[in-house]
């Protein structure tokens, strides 16, 4: 089914459910006992990720002399995710085709078909692809294929990842579609 | 259009379609999709001279090395020709152009008609006039038959001279030293990568290869290759002498534009388009590796022969073909490589020089990490970058280039480990509205 999956930035408290609601869905057992037996397969492919509080906290950098400072200075959270581009530039990348959009516009990755090249990686403007290192792949939202809802979607208790889903997200498609002629 | 194909059917052709591609891989393949986005029925076909489906040029290497096989080196599904309802027409050269009258003859004579024509014929390797470049042992790398017979050279146990430090030259020397060749890179530069990466990265790179077994000699160039008929060794700048069995010229690509030269388009280095990605005659565009097209930094016309660009540009004349108005942007040139599990990108323009005036550089390494990173910035917006060891920020960088993004305010964030998208979203740095909503 098609479906968009959209964030409101402001609802976003930096739960984490999100993250770990992803990693056991696509973890091997997609079991919650099992989850941290599993971890080291189990990555999310959606990250909490945090802004600075205030960009003057920012450690200074002196490139080769002294040790950097790497202390977090923690802000607002934001949850990076992929977005399905119109125009992936992570599948205009993808030199092995491993990463395809399919019909129902979902950007989908195939680990037989990925070498770990990282050209993807190099291309996607949001970061939203991961490593993964044990494997030597990448990662990626799936939007869940094997459920109606996504995963993080269910999990997120403030309403901060939303799912739009099927016969509403056409509407909403035409709807874009006419305004910009 | 239609004027056009009356005329083309009195003319007595063989075939004839809406759109006819030369060139089967990137760019090619890049513009059926471009065209099918607009167009879901027109006449497409396809030529190429070389057999194979689409496969990736990317991937010889990883076929040398056994990591993809004759399937999994193919970066479109079988079925892909039929899905696009596209015309294949695969072994066949291309030997002219006849634009007046819209058509193309091939090696064996056929005549095809078209309304539309991509030049999508990429590049070939260059081999250097050197005494002894056609002896057996001597290969290049670009196509999958090339891949095919330097695997079956690559014997564990035999030794390999490399000629190029490029990304053709360290893939296809990881690969050999994966098949247990012993591998000497030979570059005629101070250091390795020397079109993408700075001197510092390119240290950070050397030794990596060092340390798992390759062998690198920069400033150095092979004279002449020795042996009766086959290769024994080559005799380097420096008077020694290699004892090898394959030497493989690895030292860079020209742009296959004999075809459009001899049609009287305009070529200078490479076929030049315009932002369409059209050439000087309206229905013929060219893409890729053959094509000089707008550089996004400079604005002038420039071959970035890399696969991201290749698609992209195909893509966009694909849909201009089919009648839309899209523009190119332009190309920047980008780099992925991982060696021994080390990754590097390099995006952009990362080696300002003396002469240039103007640019700011901020850099930082953690050596013990093998951690590198360093940004070039133009009045305040990014302009290059390069990241070893940490990559996953790389894609933001570009992002940043590409929107022209002022990242004065942040500067320091950016050479971060922890740098994310987060951070260009919480400093307000660029106005990102999609798929966001405000609660
Ligand atoms: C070993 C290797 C590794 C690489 N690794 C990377 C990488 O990691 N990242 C990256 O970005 N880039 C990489 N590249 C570069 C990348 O492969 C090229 O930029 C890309 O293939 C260019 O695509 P293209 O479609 O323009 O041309 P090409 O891939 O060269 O394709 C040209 C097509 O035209 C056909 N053709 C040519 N002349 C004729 C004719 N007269 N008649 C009929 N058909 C004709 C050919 O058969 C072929 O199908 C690598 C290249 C090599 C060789
Ligand atoms: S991975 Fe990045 S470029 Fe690819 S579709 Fe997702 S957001 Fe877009
Ligand atoms: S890392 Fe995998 S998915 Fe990404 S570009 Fe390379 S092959 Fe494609």
């Amino acid at each position: 089914m098609k479906k968009k999956i959209i964030v409101k930035l402001d609802k976003c408290i930096g739960c984490r459910s999100c993250e770990i609601a992803c990693a056991r869905e696509h973890s091997p057992s997609r079991s919650g006992e099992r989850i941290t037996a599993d971890t080291k397969k189990a990555l999310s492919r959606i990250s909490i990720r945090t802004g600075l509080a205030n960009p003057t906290d920012a450690p200074e950098m002196r490139p080769k002399k002294g040790k950097p400072k790497t202390e977090i200075v923690t802000g607002k959270a934001y949850p990076i995710r992929c977005r399905h581009c119109d125009d992936p530039k992570c599948v205009e990348a993808c030199m092995s085709g491993a990463l395809i959009k399919n019909e129902e516009g979902t950007v989908i990755h195939d680990p037989d078909k990925c070498v770990g090249c990282w050209m993807c990686i190099m291309a996607c403007p949001y970061g939203a692809i991961k490593r993964d290192l044990d494997n030597k792949i990448i990662v990626k939202c799936d939007l869940c294929p094997q459920r109606d809802t996504p995963a993080c979607v269910e999990a997120c208790k403030t309403g901060a990842i939303v799912c739009i889903l099927g016969e509403r997200l056409e509407r909403e498609n035409e709807s874009i579609a006419e305004g910009s002629g | 259009m239609r004027a056009s194909q009356r005329g083309l059917v009195e003319m007595n052709l063989d075939a004839q379609y809406k759109y006819v591609i030369i060139g089967n891989s990137a760019a090619g393949i890049g513009c059926v999709e471009g065209i099918r986005k607009v167009d879901k029925e027109g006449s497409i076909a396809i030529i190429s001279d070389e057999k194979m489906h689409t496969y990736s040029r990317c991937l010889t290497s990883y076929y040398i090395a056994g990591v993809v096989d004759d399937e999994k080196i193919l970066f479109r599904p079988k079925d892909y020709y039929a899905k696009k309802k596209v015309t294949p027409i695969l072994g066949r050269k291309v030997v002219k152009i006849f634009p007046n009258d819209n058509h193309v003859v091939l090696d064996d004579g056929a005549r095809i008609g078209y309304s539309s024509l991509m030049i999508a014929t990429g590049a070939s390797p260059v081999i250097y006039d050197i005494p002894g470049n056609n002896k057996q042992g001597v290969f290049v790398l670009r196509t999958y038959e090339d891949a095919r017979r330097i695997s079956e050279a690559a014997v564990p146990g035999k030794r390999a001279v490399v000629m190029g430090g490029g990304l053709v030259g360290l893939k296809a020397a990881d690969a050999l030293h994966a098949k247990g060749v012993e591998v000497w890179v030979i570059v005629t530069s101070p250091q390795i990568m020397s079109q993408t990466m700075d001197r510092e990265g390119a240290e950070i790179l050397r030794k990596q290869l060092e340390e798992n077994g390759i062998k690198v000699m920069t400033e150095t160039n092979v004279e002449e290759i020795i042996g009766n008929k086959k290769v024994e060794a080559v005799r380097l700048s420096t008077g020694q002498t290699l004892t090898c069995d394959i030497v493989i010229f690895a030292k860079g690509v020209r742009p296959n534009i004999g075809l459009a030269k001899d049609a009287g388009i305009e070529t200078d280095y490479g076929i030049l388009v315009d932002t369409h990605m059209k050439t000087n005659i309206p229905n013929i565009y060219a893409a890729g590796d053959v094509a000089e097209a707008k550089d996004f930094i400079t604005g002038e016309r420039y071959i970035h022969a890399i696969w991201p660009n290749a698609v992209e540009q195909g893509c966009i004349a694909g849909k201009n073909m089919a009648g839309c108005d899209v523009e190119y942007a332009g190309g920047i040139a980008m780099n992925s490589v991982d060696l021994f599990g080390l990754a590097s990108i390099a995006i952009g323009f990362t080696r300002p020089r003396g002469k240039d005036h103007g640019y700011e550089i901020i850099g930082r390494s953690i050596p013990e990490k093998k951690f590198y990173r360093k940004i070039v910035l133009k009045d305040g917006v990014i302009v290059g970058a390069i990241c070893i060891g940490e990559v996953e920020a790389a894609g933001v960088f570009a992002g940043l280039i590409k929107r022209r993004a002022n990242v004065s305010k942040i500067k320091d964030i950016l050479l971060r480990e922890d740098f994310d998208y987060a951070k260009v979203l919480g400093e307000g740095l660029i106005e990102d509205t999609s798929d966001f909503a405000t609660a």
